[in-house]
């Protein structure tokens, strides 16, 4: 087969404050983005415990195309498997979460224990003298618990340590979510589809906070004095930034809604590429699992979280809070989406770029600090982008 | 207790008032259609099986509903590409409670329509409303917007 013509602008490409639109909206780059990304040497969060907090809980979500089944075992552990039954592929389960002992397929009726092992197959005794149930249990992926967050890799030789993985980054993500001593808590989900390529979704950066979310200057909120920080080979980045507590300035008829309670004094989040983001604002703990549908629309299901230990009065002010602020239609960034939208629509079909300026005139050299709003950090990525697919 | 005709209508009224203001985007009526003591909550029917408190949409005072007109209203105009709802509803049940307010289940598919025309679904289910009877007024003391659609196909900017 001929090398795609597309693809060799990839090759051609190599400033990474420029992106061309084509690699928005080409199928050719969006399917070998599945396999050099989506199945190559990425840590994918695939679940909090905090969502499978006991044995024999589960949960399933799709990781670039591929379905994937994450069980708590009895022995304590979380693992990581292909949502396909060894037999003949068919799905185990369609629940998003739930509570099973053990996965039994519907079709052939062969079960499967949390652990993945081969329980059982009706009719065995005529299988040939090769099959070995002991090889045929669920295809598992290498899984790491980083501060209570499930993570796996579909190609764990080529794969960094976590640590290194995310080097500093790994700091926000801490700071998001906790470091795992202190179990959090599900509050629930919303769950949406952006009309847009997965990388525009994870090309948001920290310049439009304060100039998109009209609400971030109408209730006074503009902090812009934090850091931005990529690290690690993937171009995740991290952000830390102090919070600060709104002055009631009389624009809202309940500002409790907007008030940052306990002694919380910071705020954080972290871009985890391909295609996760993480952020802890105001009271709200947010992890969104993002999943590509095709080159033009990308799926993203907010969780958010509280914690075991919260006061009834704190559990439900994290309740009001993340309901209404952070996700798909809240008040702060429900503009997000459409601006998602209309930037896949301007890039679809026409010739051009995707251009980082902000911050890049005064920049570090490795470009993997920048304030906080700056767009900066977002290049690191793109550097790594072009090795990646392999050019 | 029985639900009287007259208490249907009134439902029925309210339910029509309701939509008409939501697909004629008039915000204030909306408001106008919730008792002083009113609540509005959106969530998917997956949060509430898995018995999860989070919504997508969570006003469980007046000043909450206040606050939501505000922002469609004057804050998201310029930013915020809108698009026409259309409510289509189905009654499914009705009865009334120890304390004389009414419980109402009724089915919703709500269709959306972008600037360029694109008409597309974008959530459907079930209410499950408290409604208050002042004479011969019907008022929503707390509606429950609970969709079956647990991922919507864009975002949701108005109440449904």
């Amino acid at each position: 087969m001929n090398q795609p013509t597309e693809v060799s602008s990839l090759a051609a490409w190599s400033d990474s404050t420029k992106i061309p639109y084509e690699f928005y909206t080409d199928p050719e780059i969006y399917q070998l983005e599945m396999e050099r990304i989506f199945r190559g040497p990425f840590w994918h969060p695939v679940a909090l415990v905090a969502e499978i907090p006991t044995p024999n809980d589960f949960k399933t979500l799709t990781v670039g195309e591929t379905p994937v089944l994450v069980t708590h075992s009895e022995d304590g552990q979380c693992r990581a498997f292909i949502n396909a039954c060894a037999h003949r592929g068919v799905q185990l389960t369609v629940a998003p979460r739930g509570s099973a002992k053990r996965f039994t397929c519907p079709y052939h009726r062969w079960v499967f224990a949390t652990d993945g092992s081969l329980l059982g197959a009706p009719g065995d005794e005529t299988f040939p003298a090769a099959f070995c149930k002991s090889e045929s249990g669920l295809k598992e992926l290498k899984t790491v618990n980083f501060y209570g967050v499930i993570f796996a890799t579909f190609d764990p030789d080529n794969t960094p340590p976590i640590e290194v993985y995310f080097g500093r980054v790994g700091d926000a993500l801490k700071s998001c979510v906790g470091d795992g001593t202190r179990p959090l808590k599900l509050l629930g989900y919303q769950k949406v589809v952006f009309n847009c390529n997965w990388k525009v979704y994870m090309d948001n950066d920290g310049y439009h906070a304060g100039l998109l979310h009209t609400a971030f200057r109408l209730l006074n909120f503009q902090g812009g004095k934090g850091e931005l920080f990529a690290d690690g080979p993937a171009g995740n980045w991290g952000m830390a930034y102090a919070v600060e507590r709104y002055k009631d300035n009389g624009f809202l008829s309940d500002p409790e809604l907007v008030e940052v309670k306990g002694d919380e004094t910071t705020a954080a989040g972290a871009l985890i590429r391909p295609v996760t983001q993480v952020v802890r604002h105001f009271n709200s703990i947010n992890f969104r699992f993002g999943r590509p549908l095709g080159v033009d629309k990308t799926e993203v299901h907010y969780g958010y979280y509280g914690y075991e230990d919260d006061s009834p009065e704190m559990l439900k002010h994290r309740v009001r809070q993340s309901s209404n602020l952070l996700g798909p239609s809240g008040f702060v960034s429900i503009e997000d989406g459409s601006v998602f939208d209309r930037c896949q629509k301007g890039v679809t079909g026409g010739v051009g770029t995707m251009n980082f300026v902000k911050g890049i005139g005064t920049a570090v050299p490795d470009r993997k600090t920048s304030a906080q709003n700056d767009e900066t950090v977002s290049t690191v990525w793109w550097s790594e982008y072009k090795q990646l697919m392999g050019y | 207790m029985t639900v009287t005709a007259e208490q249907i209508s009134a439902i029925n009224t309210l339910q029509q008032q309701y939509i008409d203001a939501l697909d004629q985007r008039n915000m204030q009526a909306w408001l106008a259609l919730f008792n002083d003591d009113g609540q509005y909550r959106l969530t998917s029917q997956e949060n509430i099986k898995q018995g999860l408190p989070l919504s997508l949409m969570l006003d469980d005072c007046h000043e909450r509903l206040v606050d939501r007109v505000k922002f469609v209203d004057e804050v998201w105009g310029e930013t915020v590409e809108g698009y026409q709802s259309r409510h289509m509803l189905q009654p499914v049940s009705a009865i009334r409670t120890d304390n004389g307010d009414l419980l109402a289940r009724t089915n919703f598919t709500v269709f959306y329509t972008n600037h360029e025309g694109h008409t597309g679904l974008l959530v459907t289910g079930q209410y499950e409303d408290q409604i208050v009877l002042c004479g011969e007024e019907a008022r929503f003391r707390a509606k429950l917007a609970v969709t079956d659609t647990a991922v919507s196909p864009r975002y949701i900017i108005y109440p449904i």
